[in-house]
């Protein structure tokens, strides 16, 4: 059986045996993300499923070229439109609505969430940045790297438009995909070994979920107004 | 203070105030998110059980979504706001 490369350390913590290539790339994804969400801040909360609202004129340019950044992460890649469009659909991702047919309330939630939202992504990013390197981190640690793993998967798997239909493939794949694809298989070993410290679970809390109030798959639309998967075919 | 009825009766819906419906916490099917970290994070923020934590993934997958908390307002704007920091796609709506 393999070694866990994550593994829990004796008195605590955990030891990361990783290849240098792989640290490189953990140092380096994360200031790239973390400049988008930077401008990000210095924007005012915008209208609720307005696309890529809230990040206009020449923040707009700013943001996006820097998620086509991280898009071209390791290949060229030509600088458009498109690419802009697509980088704050991205980065929706990260701050998805809570209301999604209430305007009001949904202003009032982002107005009051939004700082610490960006902050937490922020954070957890500048960790994993900074222990990139590092043979020994602690838990709060492990944890942040999982926050940034997944914060990263989200955006380059937008990105790439990641589906249902047309999940990652490393076969054959561009320079982008193969990071995805690692990240993915990075972010599941992070989930085993931290599964391994969670507390137990709080007696009664399973009994506290509400029944199911739509029965059955639904016929609904998701959150943003799109069809299910299977409502495409 | 009260102490509470060891089976609860279902409220005639008449009988029931608009703002006494509790608020329920949804999570949303989404393409990207690992089957295996959704369950792990339906566990470390709510404390359920790994074995309905995993129920709740399924649902999630399969139905489209799923309800994995529910209560007061404030509470379930908390609860959304820890998915959303958990990059889950999760909203909230009031039952009823």
């Amino acid at each position: 059986m393999l070694r866990r490369r994550i593994s829990p350390a004796r008195g605590g913590g955990y030891t990361v045996r990783l290849p240098a290539g792989e640290r490189e790339l953990l140092e380096s994804l994360p200031e790239q993300l973390d400049e988008v969400l930077a401008a990000v801040e210095n924007l005012s909360a915008g209208q609720p499923g307005d696309e890529g609202a809230g990040v206009a004129g020449d923040d707009d340019r700013a943001a996006g070229g820097t998620v086509s950044d991280l898009r071209n992460t390791s290949s060229a890649g030509a600088e458009s439109g498109a690419d802009d469009a697509s980088a704050l659909r991205s980065l929706r991702r990260l701050f998805p609505p809570a209301y999604s047919t209430d305007e009001d309330a949904q202003r009032n939630y982002e107005s009051v969430t939004r700082t610490e939202l960006s902050a937490h992504h922020r954070r957890a990013l500048a960790t994993l940045s900074r222990t990139a390197r590092a043979t020994s981190i602690d838990d709060e640690e492990l944890n942040e790297w999982l926050t940034a793993v997944n914060d990263l998967r989200l955006v380059l798997g937008t990105v790439l438009g990641v589906t249902e239909e047309q999940p990652a493939s490393a076969t054959g794949a561009s320079s982008q995909m193969v990071v995805y694809v690692y990240l993915s298989q990075l972010e599941a070993e992070l989930v085993d070994v931290l599964e391994l410290s969670l507390p137990e679970p709080v007696p009664g809390a399973d009994d506290q979920v509400p029944e199911d109030p739509w029965g059955e798959p639904l016929g609904g639309l998701r959150w943003d107004g799109t069809p299910l998967p299977w409502d495409d075919v | 203070m009260t102490l509470a009825p060891s089976e609860v009766e279902r409220p005639v819906e008449a009988e029931v105030p608009e703002a006494d419906f509790p608020w329920l916490v949804v999570v949303w099917n989404d393409p990207i998110n690992l089957m295996s970290y959704v369950t792990f994070v339906f566990q470390k923020l709510f404390g359920y059980s790994k074995e309905k934590a995993h129920r709740l993934m399924l649902d999630v997958h399969f139905k489209g979504r799923a309800v994995v908390t529910s209560g007061p307002r404030e509470r379930a704007e908390l609860d959304v706001a820890r998915l959303h920091q958990h990059g889950l796609w999760a909203t909230m709506e009031q039952s009823g």
